[in-house]
């Protein structure tokens, strides 16, 4: 018992020293703010499975009429958010509502979180040498609905983004929204991303498991070495010698810029060796630990030949570390491509997002950092899905 | 010892040894030994006297630090060691059945234990997928797994270690193998599973005619389940017997020994008996009996001089001076 309570004085005091330290940061009612949200993100593990139903489901809803809004009137948006969410509230798993309504909140705490953050930097998206005056800047702020505190920006931006679906106009960019910023821009750097993460997994399985399944060969020493070096080398001298190699004394790929997808081939490979390095290594240890267990045994005492002894039955096992891995890799890779878009000039999210973040243009950061978030959600959902497929032992609620 | 002809499965001088950090490890050094039609072996000795790696070898399992140095592996009439691995692999799992000891870990996690039995029924009878989950419930039925047209979509994690066992039994048995090699088939069990899986292989064995080479430590099992012993100690085998005569009249002083280390129900309350000693590493092996350092009755020529397993009367044969030259050859 006594044990107890102290773990629990303990998680107080820690609470407490946290929310001091907020407060400091932000500000008091902000960091009151942010406890409460914190608290009730984690408090939806404890919900009660019918309880996650409901939440879910309007949590759903509310997620559905916001995209809605985007091509939709409002009557037509509510009708087909509020359907899918009753469908959904049927037909989902408990598990998977619980993890929306884990997600959502969570999505909703980072745009809090990056507004209070964008706030306390120094400078605003009107500060200018020329300064302006006082009645010019306030008719500014109201055209572009950024108030003086983060607060009330955020309730603004919440408003705007749940009535309208709308990420609202760019501030820095006269005559424009965020969407329309970031629309050309979006498949280009998905394709850079998607085409970087296959290119990751392919080859490191590759490598990892015909190192794994012989340890101590000459396979195994030369893909870790490898693996080495695309770990130790920063992106941006691997960027460089690819461009020297294949685009400078080869010919074959273009050496930078945008005119189409041959364009992606050098930067997609510059972005995929470190996570090729890491998901190398990951799945040779994971080769050799399933190598050696005793179902392994049984699938050869069966008769099987040793190509389905690993492709079925040492693949999964293999498969888990590296799995368990991608989430945090496609985040990663979605990332850092910001650096490898500006190496090799690539019109891409990436420069919005700098750019926002260097000219203070408050919209563009918050919609570039909510498409990440939502991006990297979806990924570590679609991960636990297969970890679930992978291992059955991994066992979800009913 | 003649009468080799009509043997099913015939292992002569078998020799293997493990590669290691301190070099080539013997685990087993000579082994014979022949298995008929339909009848029941038990290779008996205690952990790492070489009972495994000589199940392992006939099958040509070893891991890759194993190796063959040396032997013959017979299995009606074809030579195991000279075959090529896709033939060998022919002969896994449908005329060779094998179960392992330790039911928790050698089946795959990740697969149903339906699909596992049917890749056998796959690779070997060519089964479709719907026959082959038949198949499997037929076969989980036939190894008394109740409701098991439930069952075989379960996970091995869903299953108790004796079921587990029984589906380890379903995999081996699945296409009437002419010989099922069941290395310490209960001894991960608890004491009443381990007479079920037992009574199991018993039935099984009768209905399929098949011959059971049954490796384990436990003499308890051997008295109610084999008719042939062999005894093994340090990689060889020291005494050979049908089991009655072992234990009316066990010759080797090892033997003797484990027989006196079985708990008798007379002796209640008493301390269990041992064998004083430690087996000897593989490393220093005497040059003579590896027996001698822990052996009672030991005489001057043991530690130098190598006993033969010789034959003292009919089907019954020990590798020790105490009985050298006794018995008819």
């Amino acid at each position: 018992m006594s044990g107890r309570w102290a773990r629990g004085a303990w998680a107080v005091g820690a609470g407490l020293a946290l929310l001091a330290g907020l407060a400091w940061l932000v500000g008091p009612s902000s960091a009151l703010l942010l406890a409460a949200g914190l608290a009730a993100i984690g408090g939806v593990s404890w919900l009660p499975g019918r309880a996650v139903r409901v939440v879910g489901a309007a949590l759903l809803a509310g997620t559905l009429f916001a995209c809605g809004r985007g091509g939709l009137d409002a009557g037509p948006a509510a009708a087909l958010a509020l359907g899918v969410a009753a469908l959904a509230a049927r037909l989902l798993p408990v598990a998977a509502l619980r993890r929306l309504a884990f997600a959502i909140p969570s999505l909703v705490l980072l745009v809090f979180v990056t507004t209070l953050l964008m706030y306390e930097a120094p400078g605003n998206p009107f500060a200018q040498e020329r300064v302006a005056s006082p009645q010019v800047e306030e008719a500014l702020r109201a055209q572009y609905g950024v108030p003086r505190s983060g607060t009330a920006f955020f309730a603004v931006y919440m408003k705007r983004l749940l009535l309208d679906g709308s990420l609202g106009p760019a501030i820095k960019v006269q005559g424009r929204g965020v969407v329309d910023l970031l629309a050309p821009a979006v498949p280009i750097s998905m394709a850079l991303g998607l085409l970087a993460l296959i290119i990751a997994v392919a080859l490191g399985l590759l490598l990892g498991i015909r190192a794994g399944l012989r340890p101590q060969s000459a396979a195994d020493y030369g893909s870790m070495g490898l693996a080495m070096l695309g770990i130790s080398l920063p992106n941006f001298v691997i960027g460089a010698a690819l461009m020297i190699v294949f685009a400078l004394q080869l010919g074959w790929l273009p050496v930078a810029g945008w005119g189409g997808y041959a364009h992606l081939w050098l930067p997609a490979v510059t972005l995929a060796l470190p996570y090729a390095a890491y998901i190398a290594r990951l799945a040779r240890s994971g080769t050799i630990e399933v190598m050696q267990q005793d179902f392994i045994r049984t699938a050869r005492a069966k008769g099987l030949p040793e190509r389905s002894v690993v492709l079925k039955h040492a693949l999964k096992g293999a498969l888990l570390p590296v799995v368990s891995f991608l989430g945090p890799a496609a985040a990663g890779i979605l990332t850092g491509s910001f650096v490898v878009e500006t190496l090799f000039g690539i019109p891409g999210m990436g420069q919005w997002f700098v750019k926002g973040a260097l000219n203070r243009d408050y919209s563009v950061v918050l919609g570039t950092a909510l498409f990440y978030a939502t991006l990297i959600t979806v990924f570590n959902l679609l991960v636990d899905l297969a970890y679930g497929w992978l291992d059955p032992r991994a066992v979800s609620e009913p | 010892m003649g009468g080799a002809a009509g043997a099913l499965l015939e292992v002569r001088d078998l020799h293997v040894s493990f590669d290691t950090e301190a070099g080539a490890v013997p685990a087993v050094r000579g082994v014979d030994l022949r298995v008929q039609r339909g009848e029941t072996l038990a290779v008996v000795g205690e952990s790492g006297c070489g009972k495994s790696v000589t199940a392992l070898a006939i099958l040509r399992l070893l891991d890759p630090s194993g190796r063959i140095e040396r032997g013959a592996v017979r299995f009606d009439g074809q030579d195991l060691l000279g075959l090529s691995e896709p033939e060998m692999r022919a002969l896994r799992g449908r005329r060779i059945g094998m179960v392992f000891q330790e039911p928790m870990t050698s089946l795959n996690p990740v697969f149903t234990v339906g699909d596992q039995i049917g890749e056998v029924l796959a690779i070997h009878r060519g089964l479709g997928k719907r026959e082959r989950r038949a198949e499997a419930i037929r076969l989980l039925e036939k190894v008394g797994i109740p409701a098991a047209a439930e069952r075989v979509d379960q996970y091995p994690h869903e299953m108790s270690g004796g079921m587990k066992q029984r589906v380890m039994i379903a995999i081996a048995i699945a296409c009437e193998p002419e010989v099922l090699i069941a290395d310490e088939p209960t001894t991960a069990l608890d004491v009443t599973v381990q007479a079920q899986i037992l009574d199991l292989l018993r039935a099984l064995q009768q209905e399929m005619r098949m011959a059971i080479v049954l490796i384990t430590h436990n003499l308890g099992v051997v008295a109610q389940f084999a008719q042939r012993v062999l005894v093994m100690y340090a990689g060889k085998i020291v005494e050979r017997s049908d089991v009655a005569t072992l234990f009316r009249e066990p010759l080797h002083p090892y033997t003797r020994a484990l027989l006196r280390a079985l708990p008798s129900r007379s002796a209640h309350a008493e301390r269990l008996v041992s064998i004083a000693g430690t087996v000897p590493s593989p490393l220093e092996y005497p040059p003579g009996c590896a027996f001698c350092a822990r052996c009672p009755d030991v005489l001057p020529r043991c530690a130098d001089d190598e006993p033969r397993l010789e034959g003292v009367e009919a089907g019954h044969a020990v590798a020790c001076w105490l009985h050298a030259g006794t018995g008819a050859r």
